[in-house]
């Protein structure tokens, strides 16, 4: 078994922190979370799996196949990862980093008034396919968002939505304060809805991530300055330690830095900064996440750049 | 009632496995309310918020998993945790037992006397997979839709240069060799070949063929766009010269809806060479073209598998069947029985079909009954449904169109959607709702079941107005399938539905009714 493609954060933790030792904290079909004793948490995906952040894909269709099992020990070197008696070397693996369009001249990025037009044909189409178990409805119900225009008319929320949608709106709201005041605020809606929902990601954190991820990305409308906003988001994850799953906290973790799987990372860099590419495609691929998980993301990113572009 | 919880501590399964279970935990009988998921703080507050928060699942922390329910009657938590188990040990297993090559060459490599794949990809990444197929010489079902008309072209030339089927884009319904495929009823072995455009259709006609005693040899789907000019059905021919050729087909049916003329042509051409009887269905398309080709026309889906049928035992093809089962006088009595129950209000009819071809034959058998009738897959452009929501005078609603699919699975496979609307369309102005209901493989494990209550629900309500409902039903399938014809019919009579033999005479005995109706002093 191979090890085909790294993410880098993956293999700056290999050569900053070798000789680390944890064990296999869960098991799927086609993914293995480890766990570090440092608190890290690497995802082992397979052949059939996009990358994401701390992860590692390796050369086989199905894990479970494998033998791997919760509490089986686990290691670091600085060339790879070893799983009771299998080593996994990176030497020869395709490096994935996030893209970061940030820095495009002006002329290659798109227009407020292009990616406005992205927005809205995505918005449109997160409605009619995404999946409405999660927080989807709350697009249709929130109070402190534009109204996205023509919500199905059996988008009439669900048990979720009906208990989360005004603290999602607190959270929306605080989050484009950009001052101090903002921050306390943003800071105590973030504790008030981490955690929530269906899902071994929960709703809200996939709703939160896909919020913050779109604030970092958005040329247009930022709440604050890039550096001080990635701090803010920093704070706000290590609030959810406790409070959540560790494989959400860990999302949460990535995601305050701008850090998100690959088909997020495409999804984002369509809508906010390239000027060529299929959205559709990217949308419906992002969709195709998890159970509600895809869907939660992308509201929350909806969300971010609705309040960014109307800022 | 009891509120009660169980937890499994540390315990991981993935968002698409605790959706699915939840969703089935909550059908069992006794179980009010259910929340399933990890035992975050919020998560316990919402308990909290449903009246689900309990002792137990007050002590777990975010990484346990939590399932709690209100329980009535003889439902006990040890129950639900035993279809728990047995939810999660059937995914498991169904995940571990069979072997999942992660790409077409390891399949090939692994197996390499493989000569046919089936694949379902979103669209825009199937053209690729079944270049793929076809280069390694797999003939390919494409259940996939949104694939382009220009790649469904090619890969069909490439697929007739290789003396290939290429059964799709968007192809639900095949059995090959007899071995089911997708969406498929199970019949018996027998001489009659079937090539089909269209799904439902092509379901119809195998299950009808099974009930009046015949059998099929093989079952070709082409797809529904293989017979527009643009595609000039390649497939059609292909399939069609292939059941010519083979030795255990005796009777061809071919179906599909009325195709281009030229296609049309070319088609109708190879049936002066066969050799063999040719049944031909272009649903609503024009007869005598067919007859001068010394095929035999049809009028309906069921007439096609009676003709077929007979062909079969070395009769001549019987006349057009435009009847019933029963005799036309007891049709006649029970048409006006049901009228004489309608309060005056009660005038329009509603067709809820699953299946996009039985919804077609519908309104073709009633339009020159009842007139305009509006739909989401209207006969004529300007009765076109406004909002497909919304259903106006007469309507036929077809579910498994783009409009109520996109997203969610197809309604044979969840017929939540149809199930909701049959209470909704229970207004005072309704006296008729026809329905099918799609048996087979693919389909829903307890299709009738899962509109019965519903069906119970509307006829309640309208008599509580003071009107009658009737509810028509056709059960699509046969008694090997899996749902089990009888069993099928019998739940929907039971729920009150007049259950008839075929979509086409349920859609006759509706149009008899309303005839009845207006006839006695309504208006249409």
């Amino acid at each position: 078994m191979k090890v085909l493609r790294v993410s880098e954060d993956c293999l700056t933790f290999l050569t900053q922190s070798p000789g680390q030792t944890g064990e296999v904290h869960s098991t799927f079909e086609r993914a293995v979370n480890l766990l570090f004793s440092s608190g890290v948490l690497m995802t082992i995906v397979s052949d059939q799996m996009d990358l994401a952040p701390m992860t590692f894909q390796v050369s086989k269709g199905s894990l479970k196949s494998l033998g791997w099992h919760p509490g089986m020990p686990v290691s670091s070197s600085s060339e790879g990862i070893i799983i009771g008696e299998t080593h996994l070397e990176f030497s020869h693996a395709q490096k994935w980093t996030p893209m970061w369009s940030f820095d495009l001249p002006p002329s290659e990025q798109l227009t407020r008034a292009e990616m406005m037009k992205r927005l809205e044909s995505f918005t449109k189409l997160l409605l009619i396919r995404g999946k409405p178990e999660g927080l989807l409805p709350y697009l249709c119900e929130a109070r402190v968002l534009p109204h996205p225009g023509t919500c199905p008319a059996d988008m009439t929320g669900n048990r979720y939505v009906d208990f989360i949608k005004g603290r999602l709106d607190q959270f929306s709201e605080a989050y484009r304060d950009g001052t101090e005041a903002g921050e306390s605020r943003v800071i105590t809606a973030f504790t008030r809805l981490v955690g929530f929902g269906p899902g071994l990601t929960p709703s809200s954190d996939d709703y939160v991530a896909g919020f913050m991820a779109a604030s970092i990305r958005t040329p247009y409308g930022q709440v604050m300055n890039r550096e001080k906003l990635l701090k803010r988001n920093q704070k706000l994850a290590s609030r959810a330690k406790g409070k959540t799953t560790v494989i959400s906290e860990a999302m949460l973790e990535h995601a305050a830095l701008g850090h998100v799987a690959q088909k997020y990372d495409r999804l984002l860099e369509l809508l906010c900064f390239e000027t060529e590419g299929d959205l559709e495609a990217a949308a419906l691929n992002a969709l195709d996440h998890g159970d509600t998980s895809g869907t939660d993301f992308m509201t929350g990113a909806a969300a971010a750049l609705m309040l960014a572009l109307n800022a | 009632m009891a509120v009660q919880t169980t937890i499994r501590k540390n315990a991981y399964y993935d968002s698409v496995t605790l959706m699915l279970i939840t969703k089935d935990l909550a059908k069992l009988p006794g179980v009010e309310d259910i929340l399933v998921g990890m035992a975050t703080e919020l998560n316990k507050e919402l308990a909290a918020n449903l009246n689900l928060l309990t002792p137990e699942l007050e002590a777990l922390s975010a990484n346990d998993f939590f399932v709690t329910a209100e329980l009535s009657g003889e439902a006990t938590m040890e129950s639900l945790v035993n279809a728990l188990d047995a939810l999660l040990s059937a995914k498991k297993s169904s995940a571990g037992s069979s072997y999942r090559p992660a790409s077409l060459q390891t399949a090939l490599s692994n197996e390499p006397q493989l000569n046919m794949a089936l694949i379902s990809l979103p669209g825009r990444f199937a053209a690729a997979e079944v270049e793929k197929a076809l280069d390694a010489g797999l003939h390919v079902m494409l259940f996939s839709d949104n694939v382009s008309i220009e790649d469904e072209k090619r890969l069909k030339e490439k697929a007739v240069s290789k003396q290939l089927l290429m059964m799709g884009p968007d192809c639900g319904t095949a059995m090959i060799n007899h071995i089911p495929l997708a969406f498929c009823n199970v019949v018996k072995p027998g001489g009659i070949g079937i090539v089909g455009a269209s799904g439902t259709g092509t379901q119809e006609i195998m299950s009808l063929i099974d009930q009046l005693g015949g059998g099929v040899s093989q079952v070709i789907g082409t797809g529904g766009r293989d017979l527009k000019s643009e595609i000039g059905g390649l497939m059609m021919l292909q399939a069609f010269e292939a059941l010519i050729a083979d030795p255990e087909t005796n009777v061809i049916v071919l179906i599909s809806k009325p195709p281009a003329p030229d296609v049309a042509k070319k088609v109708l051409d190879l049936v002066k060479d066969a050799g063999k009887p040719v049944v031909v269905d272009f649903i609503g398309g024009d007869r005598s073209a067919i007859e001068a080709v010394g095929a035999v026309a049809c009028i309906s889906l069921e007439d096609a598998a009676r003709k077929a049928v007979a062909l079969m035992r070395g009769e001549s093809a019987p006349s057009d069947f435009a009847g019933f089962d029963v005799p036309e006088a007891d049709i006649e009595a029970l048409a006006a029985h049901e009228a004489g129950k309608k309060a005056p209000t009660q005038k329009y009819l509603r067709g809820l079909f699953t299946g996009g071809t039985l919804a077609d034959e519908a309104m073709k058998l009633l339009g020159p009954e009842i007139g305009t009738i509006w739909s989401n897959i209207p006969l004529k452009p300007e009765e076109q449904l406004k909002d497909v929501k919304v259903s106006a005078e007469h309507t036929v609603i077809d579910f498994g169109d783009d409009a109520f699919t996109v997203g969610r699975p197809h309604p044979m496979i969840d017929p939540s959607t149809r199930s909701e609307r049959i209470v909704k369309e229970a207004a005072p102005d309704v006296a008729v709702l026809l329905m099918d209901v799609v048996l087979g493989y693919g389909s829903h494990p307890d299709p009738a079941g899962e509109v019965a209550a519903q069906i119970r629900e509307a006829r309640e309500n309208i008599a509580a107005s003071g009107g009658d409902l009737t509810v028509i039903a056709s059960v699509c399938g046969t008694e090997g399938d899996p749902q089990g014809l009888r069993a099928s019919r019998e739940t929907l009579s039971e729920a009150g539905a007049i259950v008839m033999p075929s979509n086409a005479q349920a859609v006759r005995l509706s149009a008899k009714i309303m005839k009845a109706i207006r006839d006695q002093g309504g208006e249409h």
